[in-house]
């Protein structure tokens, strides 16, 4: 018998020698703010300067799922706009970060504004060196005004095929009514928007910034209708038939393993000393489904980028003598959030008491402990979100700023101002002897969210408020923010605005994803009342004097009634092979694949 | 009785005789004919349930676009896109606004009459086109597995069986247990995390590089790629078909068939091959299409962990993105798989075993 314990024994013993070897994967350093690992990152915020370099090698990145589609107008996800974005994603203009402006790109343009009549007009005019091509061809198309026109009024502006765009062509008139955005060819290479009302910002609301080749689509559409253009440049169709205007063509793509994107050498863009961008001669994009998989590919030398989560960054920083280099982006732009529902119609009349008054609106945030969902979820590597308008938003204004942080006397101190008091068995309770109890709901696979709502219902539970964590499956979840509206607080994350006229679905009374209370008939309060009217001033206000009025208004009322609160904004940190060079990196977009060259 | 009934009598009996002469002559035809009808009727319930099951799911994939473009598409002035009118517009386009069961009439017509199989809701492409390649890297991956463990266990059942009670045969037999018990999931990330580790193995299970770049450097490759999941797929199944096997042979080989040919001075290894090892057969193959079946679910997770570019994966991404088309054809194709193995092995049961075929039939 006792051979045979020492048998299991030594069995065991191997098992564990062999997940010992991987004990470098969990080392998690809970020190905070001044986080040791970022001494071992590079910080290189752009604006970029970039250094010309030379044409050669190959760079392997990866997608998580195969591309869908390599048709401009049924690219949506992640995965499938970064194989399009590299044929068809050249926008007119591009926006620069930095100086907050908007820049020529594929073509030059000029606003020009008619205060008289109370119009504006945007000319653009299109490079002239701009060439639909296909790979191993010599084929030549060039890009003209009918391309643009073509897909403004036919494929964008048909409300059939249903595209993101469709929306944008639309202006509100004073009188309510909407009126179109049209557009008219000058002459081969120029054309205009012409705006049926001066808005703030014209070059953002017809800057398109993907569309797709005339010559094929419209053909299409002639032939087969509009529906069939949806079917066109399939994952079926061959490489060599599918069109680039942008530094990419696909050059192969094996199903389940990988794209090849070639270089194309009729792209546009070329750097000062007049060499053709990209300098990579190849970009090979592997498809690995699993996120652990991805890491571990990229830990073992097979690809040349990563954007490393928090659990990885340790290990990957421990590795000696390693041969690429970790760098460090500062706060992203993206923050879940905290919204109570405010909807009369769905919320018990209790719990829509308590959450239609601000001050328990405000004491919530100020029992989010935000410092500590950095710590302890992001490893100390996130920062608060205390601002409405992230950096990057040309109406950012620093000194506006969230007061309700984490502060618990404070919030017990908004909760008694409301009539409620903490009672001997240390639960809150209103002024009508209701315990204060509600659900917070977040999506069941989104992990992270599961540990901020735990720490927030921890840190209610102190104030004596009963909080149950609810994991909802995302499209239950989904069904009852946008259908039935029945939920009482709940967390998700909304897309990076770098405007401060974004979101009108959102901030609007009338809008449907307005989640406190969407699709009101007339504003509930006061405040969105306000709200509405500096929104749709603000969009039509070119002086940029009373614009920053306006939008130091408007964030001023959101930080002070908060219908939601931000949680905080992770850092971004991008892993990259030393070989490469120009490499600089930051949330705001400095990262760019195109300039990168083998050192 | 008049002239014409008993014409169509005779007639009648003609069919008979020469239908019980071609039984006679073949008995695996109606036995095969009865498991493809069951292989069919399996095959239209299933697909009936998937619908259902696909129906019963929250939201669609209407509601998933409409979804993304609310979380994303915040620039946007106006939600025409978004409207009541515009997601039933769509979803009448796909299909989507009709019971289920319609739905599932529809997609039988489309594939049995019209013999198509449709296009992915999501891509637009069509569905053979995506699962054409997945479904043989499949069944490569899953073939491989059921040859290397078949071939091991009953190497090592056989031989355990004539050491029974040793040391090796007890320490084998913790070995097979402790495998049988261990997470197959736990395994393969060991397992991956061993490669990462090591740097002997690779991490994905599949070459970067396609067959076009050079047959014999992809097989090299393949082989190189494979081997370590297919240890893990090996590790996982061997316990249990091992010890089934061992089991089974000496069960066997304590029949009083055996004590009489030993009695009869027949040789020992003889008695085992010859006679043994062929009555431990029929538990084997009965039990060998379960074995595929359950390499096939099994190879999910081995697909999705290591990065195989095969049909279990492209069935996950399918249903979680709820392009029902691409499920239901890609389910189907691996149950037919599946019960197709179940015929076979039923077929192989009957050859090796002259009872099954005939008991069958009367």
């Amino acid at each position: 018998m006792a051979r045979y314990v020492i048998f299991f024994g030594v069995v065991s013993l191997t098992l564990i020698a062999l997940i010992g070897c991987i004990d470098t994967i969990d080392e998690i350093d809970q020190d905070t703010q001044d986080h040791p690992v970022l001494s071992k990152t590079i910080r290189r915020p752009g604006p970029p300067e970039f250094t010309d370099g030379t044409v050669g090698g190959f760079r392997v990145s990866v997608i998580n799922d195969d591309p869908k589609s390599f048709n401009p107008m049924t690219a949506r996800d992640a995965d499938t706009a970064a194989v399009v974005t590299a044929l068809f994603g050249e926008s007119l203009a591009d926006y620069d970060p930095y100086t907050r402006e908007f820049i020529p790109n594929i073509a030059d343009f000029e606003i020009i504004v008619d205060e008289a009549l109370d119009k504006v007009q945007v000319v653009y005019t299109l490079r002239d060196d701009l060439y639909w091509t296909f790979v191993e061809s010599e084929q030549r198309v060039q890009v003209t005004a009918d391309d643009i026109v073509f897909w403004y009024d036919e494929v964008a502006g048909d409300r059939t095929l249903q595209q993101p765009g469709y929306a944008s062509q639309f202006v509100t008139m004073p009188d309510g009514s909407e009126e179109r955005i049209s557009i008219e060819k000058i002459d081969r290479l120029t054309f205009a928007f012409n705006f049926p009302r001066i808005i703030a910002n014209p070059v953002l609301s017809s800057n398109m910034a993907r569309f797709g080749p005339a010559f094929i689509f419209k053909e299409i559409k002639e032939n087969d209708g509009a529906a069939a253009m949806l079917d066109a440049l399939s994952v079926e169709t061959d490489v060599v038939d599918i069109p680039s205007m942008g530094p990419y063509h696909i050059g192969e793509y094996t199903p389940g393993v990988r794209v090849v994107l070639k270089r194309n050498e009729n792209y546009w863009k070329k750097d000062d000393q007049g060499t053709g961008l990209p300098y990579s001669e190849e970009l090979i994009i592997r498809i690995v489904p699993d996120n652990n998989t991805e890491y571990l590919v990229f830990r073992n030398g097979e690809t040349d980028s990563y954007s490393p989560r928090p659990e990885d960054l340790i290990p990957l920083l421990e590795i000696e003598n390693r041969d690429f280099d970790v760098y460090d982006g500062g706060a992203s732009l993206t923050s879940s959030f905290f919204v109570l529902n405010q909807n009369p119609n769905t919320v018990d009349p209790v719990k829509f008491a308590w959450f239609s008054n601000k001050k328990f609106r405000q004491a919530m945030s100020s029992a989010l402990h935000r410092e500590r969902v950095a710590r302890d979820v992001y490893r100390g590597l996130a920062v608060p979100a205390d601002y409405f308008f992230i950096s990057a938003n040309p109406m950012f204004n620093p000194e506006i700023k969230l007061q309700y942080t984490y502060d618990l006397e404070q919030a017990m101190s908004l909760l008694e101002d409301m009539g409620m008091e903490k009672r001997e068995d240390d639960l809150l309770y209103d002024k009508d002897g209701n315990h204060v109890t509600f659900d917070i709901a977040h999506g069941v696979e989104n992990d992270v969210g599961t540990k901020i709502v735990a720490i927030f219902v921890e840190e209610l539970r102190k104030l004596g408020i009963t909080a149950v964590q609810k994991p909802i499956d995302f499209q239950n979840l989904v069904g009852r923010l946008t259908n039935t509206y029945d939920w009482d607080m709940v967390t998700v994350t909304l897309g990076a605005n770098y405007w401060p006229s974004g979101g009108s679905n959102v901030w609007q009374s009338s809008g449907n994803f307005h989640l406190w209370y969407p699709l009101q008939e007339s504003p509930a309060t006061d405040w969105e009342r306000r709200i509405d009217e500096l929104y749709n001033e603000g969009r039509f206000t070119i002086d940029r004097e009373r614009a920053k009025d306006i939008y130091d208004e408007y964030q001023r009322i959101i930080l002070e009634e908060l219908p939601l609160f931000y949680i905080v904004y992770p850092n971004s940190f991008l892993a990259i092979r030393s070989k490469w060079g120009n490499v600089y990196f930051d949330a705001l977009g400095a990262y760019r694949p195109s300039r990168l060259y083998l050192e | 009785m008049n002239t014409h009934s008993k014409e169509q009598a005779n007639g009648l009996n003609r069919l008979l005789h020469v239908y019980r002469e071609f039984i006679r002559k073949y008995p695996l035809v109606p036995f095969v004919f009865w498991r493809l009808l069951a292989l069919c009727t399996s095959l239209f319930v299933l697909g009936f349930l998937v619908f259902a099951l696909m129906s019963l799911a929250p939201g669609d994939i209407v509601d998933r676009f409409v979804l993304s473009y609310l979380l994303e598409s915040q620039d946007y002035q106006r939600d025409t896109n978004v409207s009541d009118e515009a997601i039933e517009e769509t979803r009448a386009r796909l299909g989507l606004d009709r019971p289920f069961y319609v739905q599932y009439v529809l997609w039988l017509k489309r594939v049995v009459v019209d013999r198509d199989l449709g296009r992915s809701l999501i891509t637009r492409a069509p569905i053979l086109f995506l699962i054409r390649e997945r479904l043989v890297n499949s069944l490569i991956l899953n073939l491989i597995s059921l040859v290397f463990l078949t071939v091991i266990s009953f190497a090592m059942g056989v031989y355990l069986s004539s050491k029974a009670g040793t040391k090796l045969d007890v320490g084998v037999g913790i070995g097979a247990l402790f495998l049988h018990a261990f997470p197959g999931l736990l395994l393969l990330i060991l397992l991956q995390l061993f490669a990462a580790t090591t740097g002997l193995f690779p991490v994905t299970a599949y070459p970067s590089v396609p067959a076009s770049e050079g047959r014999i450097q992809f097989v090299f490759s393949y082989i190189h790629h494979i081997l370590l999941p297919l240890i893990g797929a090996f590790l996982s199944g061997i316990g249990s078909s091992l010890r089934v096997i061992r089991a089974t042979m000496l069960d066997q080989l304590g029949k009083p068939y055996v004590t009489s040919l030993r009695s009869r001075g027949i040789n020992e290894s003889r008695i085992r091959w010859m006679h043994a090892f062929r009555n431990t057969m029929n538990p084997y193959i009965t039990s060998s299409a379960n074995l595929l079946a359950s390499l096939f679910s099994g190879s999910l997770i081995l697909e999705i962990i290591f990065a195989y570019p095969g049909i279990g994966r492209l069935t996950y991404q399918a249903v979680v993105s709820e392009d029902v088309n691409l499920v239901l054809a890609s389910i189907m194709f691996v149950s037919f798989l599946v019960l197709f193995g179940i015929i076979v092995s039923d077929i192989c049961l009957a050859l090796v075993d002259p009872r099954i075929r005939f008991s069958k039939n009367k």
